[in-house]
């Protein structure tokens, strides 16, 4: 080895991720090479300070606070229970009767409408996404394709006027397609081309 | 003398524990949770250098682990599986709080965020910190991907492959990643000094 070592060389070495052969050419450069040397002992420093660390205990209340949020999450009444009591409440005091055969027909209303809401959405999710505010544009590339951050979610670049397209949940799956994988890394909602169309991936 | 097997009890895996969640005993998650609290806080801790909002990241990782738990399938280790959903809570995190801006991608074509925090002034304020309190502040100006690398392998003490797992990428950009990460915070460190 006749030029300088690598910074990748020397952390891999730290960590011994070095091929047998590898690190025996770089242990041979160091022995002669005083300015890889310190720089091979100031990432070793580095990496000690931060082993030193200390995890530090969590809160004591944390446990409580996620057994809350998870009952929220899980301990609500289910919406059939919910309206059984109500529909009870109601034949139990014939005074009520009128007014809840009105609640009924706004419910009929509401349902009918979510209905409506519901078909629109399996033909595709309609969301208007605004346009990235050019002073705080944030952009990536991967893979030779650029996405900018608009809130949060990432935008392939071309398709920020696209307002109709599918939403793959892909939030709690453990392999992804391959073509897609490459774009987990930008994490939550990306919109991109999928197999030819525009897609609204929803990563981890 | 001969040796009668006896029936060892077979210890508790990660399946046997998502079994059991899916069939209602809240115990299972209770376990799950006491496995990988203190993991999930320290990495909330030193990724946003902040106790409580480590506190709450904490919360929020653990009600994604709880609503998603009966998805998973064990493809990937349960540890790597709750600190994917970790880093991206985190990422998440900073995204909302919008503490990013531009900077070029030292190593590759990508284009790296950076996080950094407005209320940590570290050259001010550093000198008489301890060893925690002013790694934390060098580690708040290493730019997040290569935070989240460095955290990973060095604190959290994850091999190359099960980084590469947790954060979707190469085991080449890890490598990369978690070198350049921690040169920034060598030099961040000496910056301070």
């Amino acid at each position: 080895m006749t030029v300088h070592a690598s910074l990748e060389q020397l952390s891999s070495y730290l960590d011994a991720e070095l091929a047998r052969r590898e690190r025996a050419e770089l242990e041979g450069h160091l022995s002669g090479c005083p300015t890889c040397r310190r720089r091979l002992d100031g990432l070793r420093g580095v990496v000690a300070r931060l082993e030193r660390l200390e995890q530090q205990a969590p809160p004591r209340d944390l446990a409580v606070l996620v057994e809350r949020r998870v009952a929220v999450e899980t301990g609500r009444p289910r919406l059939g229970t919910r309206l059984e009591e109500t529909v009870k409440t109601f034949l139990v005091q014939p005074s009520l009767t009128p007014i809840f055969g009105l609640v009924v027909a706004l419910a009929l209303i509401l349902y009918l409408f979510s209905f409506g809401v519901a078909r629109q959405q399996e033909r595709g999710t309609r969301l208007v996404v605004p346009a990235p505010a050019p002073e705080s544009v944030v952009v990536r590339t991967i893979e030779g394709r650029e996405f900018a951050l608009s809130g949060e979610i990432w935008i392939e670049r071309g398709l920020e006027k696209v307002a109709s397209f599918e939403t793959l949940d892909l939030s709690a799956a453990e392999t992804l397609p391959d073509e897609l994988e490459p774009f987990a890394q930008l994490g939550g909602r990306v919109i991109l081309t999928h197999e030819g169309r525009p897609v609204m991936a929803v990563f981890p | 003398m001969s040796t009668v097997p006896v029936a060892m009890p077979r210890p508790v895996t990660e399946l046997d524990l998502i079994e059991r969640h899916r069939l209602g005993d809240p115990q299972a998650f209770e376990e799950i949770y006491r496995q990988h609290e203190k993991m999930v806080f320290n990495l909330a801790l030193r990724m946003s250098g902040d106790r409580e909002d480590a506190a709450e990241l904490t919360q929020e990782v653990f009600l994604r682990v709880y609503r998603y738990l009966d998805r998973f399938r064990g493809r990937s280790s349960l540890k790597t599986w709750v600190f994917r959903i970790a880093v991206n809570c985190c990422r998440s995190r900073f995204r909302r709080r919008r503490l990013r801006f531009l900077e070029p991608g030292p190593d590759s074509e990508q284009t790296l965020e950076r996080v950094v925090d407005p209320r940590s002034d570290p050259e001010r304020e550093a000198l008489n910190r301890s060893l925690g309190e002013r790694l934390s502040a060098a580690l708040a100006q290493v730019p997040l991907p290569f935070r989240e690398a460095v955290v990973l392998r060095d604190v959290q003490g994850f091999s190359y492959d099960e980084i590469a797992d947790i954060l979707r990428i190469r085991s080449g950009t890890v490598r990369s990643r978690i070198a350049r990460g921690r040169e920034r915070l060598r030099r961040a460190m000496e910056g301070e000094q």
